[in-house]
């Protein structure tokens, strides 16, 4: 019972802990009591029931602690090479798979799953920094509510609009009334960023293959199909969604996109013929075998990775996307 | 005060501020937002009545402010305080003076903002210096200090053990009782190399 009156919190969900930060944040009698600090001292930042105002979560990629990352990380690389050069991999390669797949999970997490929490009374307002994942705020947040409702009461009657549930959209006068759908210019772009990442597997497999020619008419045919499709999803995703702001992010990849698929198209035009001429030399002079190769390598690269990152962000954004009410420009 | 976007910093129309639970995107940097709502951000401030502040005839003034009566008094030193000046803390009255010197008094919990936490000092203090051996003769000894000064020092406002102190000293002695033998060793060393026999 002593303890108990001696520490008159209790822990509330999240907790932020690295090499050397580290934050949490506790439920007191009548305030939340939030500890940061370094290994060797701590502070306290006391917030009263009665005073708070509001609570303002924000969506965003947070990483957490680097060093844990960074031992994280090591952890598997070391793992993998020892299991890699042991005679026995099981053992260790089970273990470096378990690491690895955490490591996939905790960057999902804090891709997808991290915010940042302010909490504003009259005079201040304050980062909760143990909030940084969304499962651990919400908890958090709900036993607070909680508190501060009994600390508050209701919400004052001249406050007639005000409702309890809970809203995702914005006012029907804020809305924007620009009239294109926006998931075509989203289904577009995927497609696109898809063609892309077919372009590179392309380039990728002809690196592979040593019979490729320019003289195989259906290889010609289908350079051309993938090129002028990319090309024209591009175009038409961009125009489905130029004039919306949300998308400035998507809309600098296509821009990108657009002036690869242009550069390959210029590439193609003004070296095919070159190629073609050379074609047959190319297995005899070895430099221009090997230029030729890493041509490809470059085109395949570069493509792979507009794919990829085109479509990470997609993943990333898809709420944004989806809840894009508000870009009126 | 004004709710703002965390992200950019923009003040949050009041049309998004109609509901207690809100989730949407700030109109200026469209970053995706919750934004809770308590009373508190509706209530005016509370107003002094002056007339009622000012001081009649055959009252207690204020220690501070002559013209205004007093309400209460200090706690610690028993000044009589008015009611700009009376702070209340967990149930207890203070005058601003007191608050400020923390006079005589150990400060209340509800006041406290930061604590060193000497358990982890010394535990690395006893730890970290190994590695480069010789800083051992002086951490040693400081964290073995450290842990014995402040074993009874409040250690922090949240549950917290003592086992940091007990590793701490335990391993500081030890790293004592090893240099010790290290000088011996190293002793007996040099006087068997000079051709002293040592019994």
């Amino acid at each position: 019972m002593k303890g108990r009156a001696e520490f008159p919190y209790t822990k509330l969900p999240g907790t932020l802990r690295g090499f050397v930060r580290r934050a949490s944040l506790w439920e007191g009698p009548d305030h939340l009591l939030s500890v940061t600090g370094t290994r060797f001292a701590e502070e306290y930042r006391r917030f009263y029931y009665r005073d708070i105002e509001s609570i303002v979560s924000q969506k965003c990629a947070r990483a957490g602690s680097f060093g844990l990352w960074i031992v994280h990380v090591l952890a598997c690389v070391v793992l993998g090479s020892i299991a890699a050069a042991s005679p026995f991999p099981w053992s260790l390669g089970i273990l470096a798979c378990f690491l690895l797949l955490v490591l996939i999970f905790r960057l999902i997490g804090c891709l997808r799953y991290s915010c940042r929490c302010y909490i504003q009374t009259a005079v201040s307002r304050k980062e909760l920094p143990s909030l940084l994942r969304t499962w651990s705020t919400e908890k958090a947040l709900k036993r607070i509510r909680s508190r501060i409702e009994e600390a508050q009461g209701a919400l004052p009657e001249e406050v007639g609009s005000l409702q309890e549930e809970v809203v995702t959209a914005v006012p029907a006068s804020a809305k924007p009334s620009l009239g294109k759908p926006r998931s075509a210019g989203i289904r577009l772009a995927t497609l696109a960023f898809l063609l892309l990442l077919a372009n590179a597997a392309e380039c990728f497999c002809s690196l592979r293959l040593a019979s490729y020619a320019s003289s195989e008419v259906w290889a010609r045919v289908r350079d051309i199909l993938l090129v002028y499709g990319e090309g024209t999803c591009i175009v038409l995703a961009l125009l489905c969604i130029y004039r919306w702001r949300t998308f400035r992010g998507l809309r600098n990849v296509l821009f990108g996109c657009l002036g690869f698929v242009a550069a390959e198209v210029w590439f193609s035009l003004n070296f095919r013929n070159v190629y073609a001429a050379w074609v047959k030399e190319m297995h005899v002079v070895p430099h221009f075998y090997q230029a030729w190769h890493w041509v490809l390598a470059t085109i395949g690269s570069v493509a792979g990775v507009l794919a990829i990152g085109g479509l990470i962000l997609l993943f990333l954004k898809r709420d944004t996307y989806r809840r894009g009410d508000l870009s009126t420009n | 005060m004004p709710i703002l976007c965390p992200s950019c910093n923009g003040e949050l129309p009041e049309w998004l501020l109609r509901t207690k639970r809100t989730e949407t995107l700030c109109p200026n940097c469209y970053t995706a937002l919750t934004i809770e709502l308590f009373p508190a951000l509706f209530r005016r401030p509370e107003t002094i009545d002056v007339q009622n502040l000012a001081l009649a005839e055959g009252e207690a003034c204020c220690y501070e402010h002559a013209t205004k009566r007093a309400v209460s008094f200090c706690n610690h030193c028993g000044r009589f305080l008015c009611a700009l000046c009376e702070v209340e803390i967990a149930g207890a009255i203070w005058c601003p003076a007191c608050l400020e010197s923390n006079q005589g008094v150990a400060l209340p919990r509800a006041l406290e903002k930061r604590r060193t936490l000497y358990d982890s000092v010394a535990l690395a203090l006893s730890i970290w210096p190994v590695a480069l051996l010789y800083p051992v003769i002086i951490t040693a000894p400081t964290a073995i200090y450290l842990s014995i000064r402040h074993w009874k020092t409040p250690s922090s406002l949240i549950p917290r053990k003592k086992w940091r102190f007990a590793a701490a000293l335990t391993i500081a002695c030890a790293e004592l009782v090893l240099i010790a033998l290290l000088v011996v060793a190293g002793v007996a060393g040099m006087h068997q190399a000079h051709g002293v026999v040592v019994r």
